[in-house]
């Protein structure tokens, strides 16, 4: 099983994610932590609220001209002496990606971690041309052990447990002469450090992704805490990195707001341990760095997704602090989710990039609580997207009829206003009366799933309109 | 070509037939060109003292020394302190090069190799704001110095220091090789929160970061 899996079977995946007490202890941990972490970040920063005004500034700016600021971005890495290629589908990155490895004669190559490789399943492009891969991150090397996809775009191996890690490297590294058992966490780490030691020194090709790319000087910026990325782009002869369009920003100065935004709203750090800009090729003189620097800019729907009503999700700088603060995202975990991207933005990017067929109980299996939203730094109105994916699945009749027709009749009534407060007044009484011993009720008419895990408290008295109209009475 | 496929595909979705107009694009190179800081954090206290600080809660070590010539001392009572043979690589920059390292300590002045435990550099700025120290890559400063070793010893000259990360981006403009090829921004020790969330130092990277501030350096390194 691999990122490719469809999102289809969205309800057995959290029913059986639900049942699994690891999966639970794991995300139990990391909730507190990363939730807690932010805050105290913030808390601590009174010019949050004027940074990520300016950050959504910085970001509209860029994408209402995108067209000039890619063309200009690709300019400079080309003065730099780097290569800009333009992928318009996940294949086109894949075989872009590919034969620059095959022309560099590349047997093995690092990698960094990078959603939009996760997005184009690059890994089996890699793996179908025989070119062996290593994930350098330690999260993304533990899951390539696994053979899992990542289940949080920042912490890919949350849901794995220290005892799990203990097995997959004792399983796997008897290769590389090591025979016992990494028990504690620092042992598993210094385990790690040795295997991906030699990757990085024999790797051909390093590819990474890109936190952001600054028109103004042809960079690449590279945001890590084990320098896994930074060892990924120095050491081989080849630096390829591959990044959405939607991550180019203008300048410097620029890309100073993001930093500010995006360790405290992943991690709760000021700054992540290692934030690189690497521009172009060694230079001459230069005694390390790599001979050749490639750019794949991968479209993918985004262009697209410019000029319809999803556009504000290109905003996005993938956090992760809307996994964080989702209550079902903390439940079920990222796997449930079916692909590359999970929690809030996940659901509103899988439907977008695999359809809305494909991934229909996404938009769905939110509360609408709307934390998501608060604490994202770029202010994306994850609930309203959501909603708006909901409506075009009624539009192309994928919601089941019946709750189709119950839309329609809600709608019709909440339209009447007349009708709706009598009807409504009328079964707040009846609901009142049937529950009025136990205070709350069983089962509930028509609302069977509901009631199967729950009571419904019973209503106490009247409607909100009765009392607001009583309470104007009182008052004037 | 894909690149007109996207460029096109993007100006549909704007709605626009063609590449931006000449208005529009000088109005774009104004913005860009009188660039400002949009917005700093304020902070009171004197940016040296809060770069040592936030160093040191970073997990980083950190000393002061007042002349050049004393960081050989600095660097051989820290390679001792920790066990480490005497031994380490360096950048081939002043005021390094010019140190006299005496019999016993072998320093050589080239990249770092997986085998080099220590590395020895010099800030080019470092920002008082978050502790975070900027290292320049040129062909006198390899950028490998600054991941491969378990121990990363970094001079800071005092008058590199700057408040804020904007002030940073100044400095570099006026460099001959702007853009230049590698700008590390380092913020304590490589770490990892992978297993457990719990945070393990010595990820890939350093172990250890120490940081020797020279106070009162006229010469700046170049």
């Amino acid at each position: 099983m691999t990122v490719a899996q469809s999102a289809k079977a969205f309800r057995k995946r959290s029913r059986r994610a639900l049942l699994d007490g690891d999966l639970r202890d794991a995300l139990g941990r990391a909730r507190g932590g990363f939730v807690e972490q932010r805050r105290a970040a913030f808390d601590a920063l009174p010019e949050f609220e004027a940074l990520r005004d300016a950050a959504n500034e910085i970001r509209e700016h860029t994408l209402s001209h995108l067209d000039e600021y890619l063309e200009r971005y690709a300019a400079n890495v080309e003065r730099n002496g780097g290569t800009v290629h333009w992928a318009s589908t996940a294949e086109d990155m894949n075989r872009i990606v590919v034969d620059i490895c095959r022309r560099a004669g590349a047997k093995m190559v690092t990698k960094g971690k990078s959603m939009v490789s996760e997005e184009t399943d690059l890994h089996r492009a890699l793996a179908a041309a025989g070119i062996e891969r290593m994930e350098t991150d330690l999260g993304e090397y533990i899951i390539q052990l696994a053979d899992e996809p990542p289940s949080h775009i920042i912490a890919p191996a949350v849901h794995k447990t220290r005892a799990q890690i203990t097995e997959l490297f004792h399983r796997n590294h008897g290769r590389y002469g090591i025979d016992g058992r990494a028990e504690d966490r620092t042992a598993i780490v210094a385990e790690a450090r040795r295997v991906l030691r030699e990757a990085f020194l024999s790797a051909d090709v390093g590819i990474t992704g890109a936190n952001f790319l600054v028109a103004e000087t042809g960079s690449n910026i590279i945001v890590t805490n084990e320098g896994n990325g930074d060892l990924t782009s120095c050491l081989p002869k080849v630096h390829i990195v591959t990044a959405g369009i939607e991550k180019v920003i203008p300048t410097l100065e620029d890309l100073s707001v993001f930093l500010r935004l995006l360790g405290r709203s992943a991690t709760g750090q000021e700054m992540s341990a290692y934030s690189t800009l690497y521009s172009g090729p060694a230079r001459p003189g230069d005694a390390d760095g790599p001979d050749e620097y490639h750019v794949v800019l991968l479209d993918n729907g985004r262009s697209t997704m410019l000029g319809n009503e999803f556009h504000e999700m290109l905003r996005c700088i993938r956090c992760g602090a809307c996994l964080n603060h989702c209550p079902v995202y903390s439940h079920i975990g990222g796997h449930a989710y079916g692909w590359v991207y999970s929690g809030p933005m996940g659901s509103v990017l899988t439907p977008l990039f695999k359809g809305l067929d494909e991934a229909y109980d996404l938009p769905n299996a939110c509360t609408l609580n709307g934390r998501c939203q608060e604490v994202c730094p770029m202010r994306i109105p994850l609930p309203s997207l959501l909603r708006r994916l909901r409506q075009r699945q009624v539009e192309a009749r994928l919601t089941p009829a019946r709750q189709r027709m119950a839309l329609a009749l809600w709608s019709k009534l909440a339209s009447r206003p007349r009708a709706y407060r009598f009807l409504t007044n009328l079964s707040t009484r009846a609901l009142g009366w049937i529950g009025r011993r136990r205070g709350s009720l069983r089962r509930l008419p028509g609302g069977g799933g509901w009631t199967r895990g729950r009571d419904m408290p019973a209503p106490e008295g009247e409607t909100f309109m009765t009392r607001w109209r009583k309470q104007g009475r009182e008052t004037s | 070509m894909s690149r007109e496929r996207i460029i096109s595909e993007i100006r549909r979705s704007l709605k626009r037939r063609e590449a931006l107009d000449e208005n529009v694009r000088r109005g774009i190179e104004a913005r860009n060109a009188g660039i400002r800081p949009h917005v700093l954090p304020a902070y009171d206290d004197d940016p040296v003292e809060r770069l040592l600080r936030k160093h040191e809660a970073l997990h980083g070590s950190a000393e002061r020394i007042d002349r050049p010539s004393r960081i050989v001392d600095a660097v051989i009572a820290y390679l001792r302190g920790h066990g480490l043979p005497e031994r380490l690589v360096a950048a081939d920059r002043v005021p390094l090069r010019d140190l006299a390292w005496g019999d016993g300590v072998r320093c050589e002045y080239r990249p770092a190799r997986g085998e080099d435990a220590v590395a020895l550099c010099v800030a080019d700025a470092a920002i008082g704001e978050t502790g975070t120290l900027v290292l320049v890559s040129s062909p006198s400063s390899p950028m490998t110095h600054n991941y491969l070793p378990e121990h990363h010893i970094v001079v800071v000259p005092e008058s590199v220091v700057v408040r804020w990360q904007e002030d940073v981006w100044p400095m570099l403009r006026r460099r001959e090789d702007f853009p230049p090829r590698g700008i590390a921004m380092i913020s304590g020790p490589s770490k990892t929160a992978d297993v457990e969330q719990t945070i393990e130092y010595g990820a890939h990277g350093p172990r250890n970061v120490h940081l020797i501030l020279l106070t009162g350096d006229p010469g700046r390194s170049s």
